[in-house]
């Protein structure tokens, strides 16, 4: 049996210090035979940022047409889901909040319309992280950006207790993260311990 | 001399509830004699930054589009009043998107120092954020403004209690000199 990750990196500079901890953990995880991986690079994924009309509670879709039609079928069909952005202006990246705005569909399936996300017997099972970086050595950098990637996982049916989370602060210029004492064995522990996790959660 | 007003719009759905109550703040201020411009982040374009950081050595942003121009009007007034729906625990992409593109401003500012303003624009120069949201929490109008620990929090007005009254009393309390 495949585990299916599904990785946005969210970052608008490609191979920084957000994807590089992305990186890591795609590779520890990709050690594993059994696991196939995408990455999505959201700078190329054509994603408009949600208009607000509300019309999905309706009609259970976006009325846009883009790249999330594609990845609306890929965030269902994956059993592991990760997010990284770096932080910009004490907040997550524009890129990944749209990302995130547009869940909104997933967001009015399951409360408003009270449909699944997922079928049955996948509920429950399904893991996310999220990655970030920040240059700001503040500890509380990250505080605003969590809650928005909480509504991300929520609305996707990945609970609070299987969200992951790698926030690394205090690195800014490109490639700063290799410098950091822990950033890479972190993410390393933690793809294996998804996968760890996610395998002994499928058998059952 | 007048007191200029600029409202930014965040919310991609005109006309809704941020922008109702933005445009109830900008009638206040219009009516209290200011001169009052808004601008609806929807109508122009503008790209993502880029977080290439060229401007931490130029303090120019290597793209050109109707972010610059809105930054130049940004600087020129007294009073920006930023509105945005809440969308998912924060600010809309476009709020957010113009935000970061402001980093060439944060260089000027801290890297190259060649920003800075007199005591008297600081003193006349005002923010004011206003915002909706569906939820009914309590902190989901918190999440999107992390403060220092240390540093006093501005005055804050729950959408429940919001006037326009209320909202001059606090900036008016925020400060302790008020514009003239």
């Amino acid at each position: 049996m495949t585990i299916k990750v599904l990785a946005f990196a969210g970052s608008p500079r490609r191979h920084g210090n957000s994807e590089t901890l992305l990186d890591w953990v795609l590779a520890s995880m990709a050690e594993d035979p059994d696991i196939s991986i995408e990455k999505v690079p959201l700078t190329e994924a054509n994603i408009n940022i949600c208009r607000g009309c509300n019309a999905c509670e309706t009609l259970n879709k976006c009325i846009q047409r883009d790249g999330m039609d594609i990845y609306h079928d890929k965030i269902i069909e994956a059993d592991c889901i990760l997010l990284s952005s770096p932080i910009y202006c004490m907040g997550i990246a524009a890129l990944p909040k749209a990302l995130i705005d547009r869940a909104q569909v997933f967001r009015s399936r399951k409360y408003v319309l009270k449909l699944p996300i997922v079928p049955p017997e996948r509920k429950g099972k399904r893991l996310g992280a999220f990655l970030a970086s920040a240059g700001q050595d503040w500890k509380y950098v990250f505080d605003a950006a969590v809650p928005s990637v909480k509504c991300f996982y929520h609305v996707i049916d990945i609970r609070d207790a299987d969200i992951s989370y790698l926030m690394i602060n205090h690195v800014d210029e490109k490639g700063a993260i290799e410098k950091h004492p822990t950033a890479k064995a972190d993410a390393m522990k933690l793809g294996k311990t998804m996968i760890a996790e996610l395998k002994k959660r499928l058998a059952t | 001399m007048v007191v200029t007003v600029l409202g930014i719009s965040g919310s991609p759905h005109r006309h809704g509830n941020t922008e109702t109550l933005l445009d109830s703040f900008l009638d206040g201020a219009r009516s209290a004699g200011a001169s009052v411009e808004k601008v609806v982040l929807k109508d122009l374009s503008y790209s993502p930054c880029r977080g290439c950081n060229a401007c931490h050595k130029t303090g120019e942003c290597v793209v050109k589009d109707d972010a610059i121009s809105l930054f130049d009007k940004i600087l020129a007034m007294d009073c920006i009043a930023i509105a945005s729906p809440i969308y998912t625990m924060g600010i809309t992409a476009e709020l957010k998107g113009l935000i970061d593109r402001g980093q060439y401003l944060w260089a000027r500012k801290f890297i190259l120092k060649t920003l800075y303003f007199s005591d008297e624009h600081i003193r006349r120069h005002k923010g004011l954020f206003i915002s909706t949201a569906g939820q009914n929490w309590d902190h989901v109008l918190t999440g999107h403004f992390p403060q220092s620990p240390r540093s006093s929090m501005a005055p804050v007005l729950s959408t429940t209690t919001i006037s326009s009254q209320t909202i001059w009393t606090s900036t008016r309390e925020s400060k302790t000199t008020r514009p003239p």
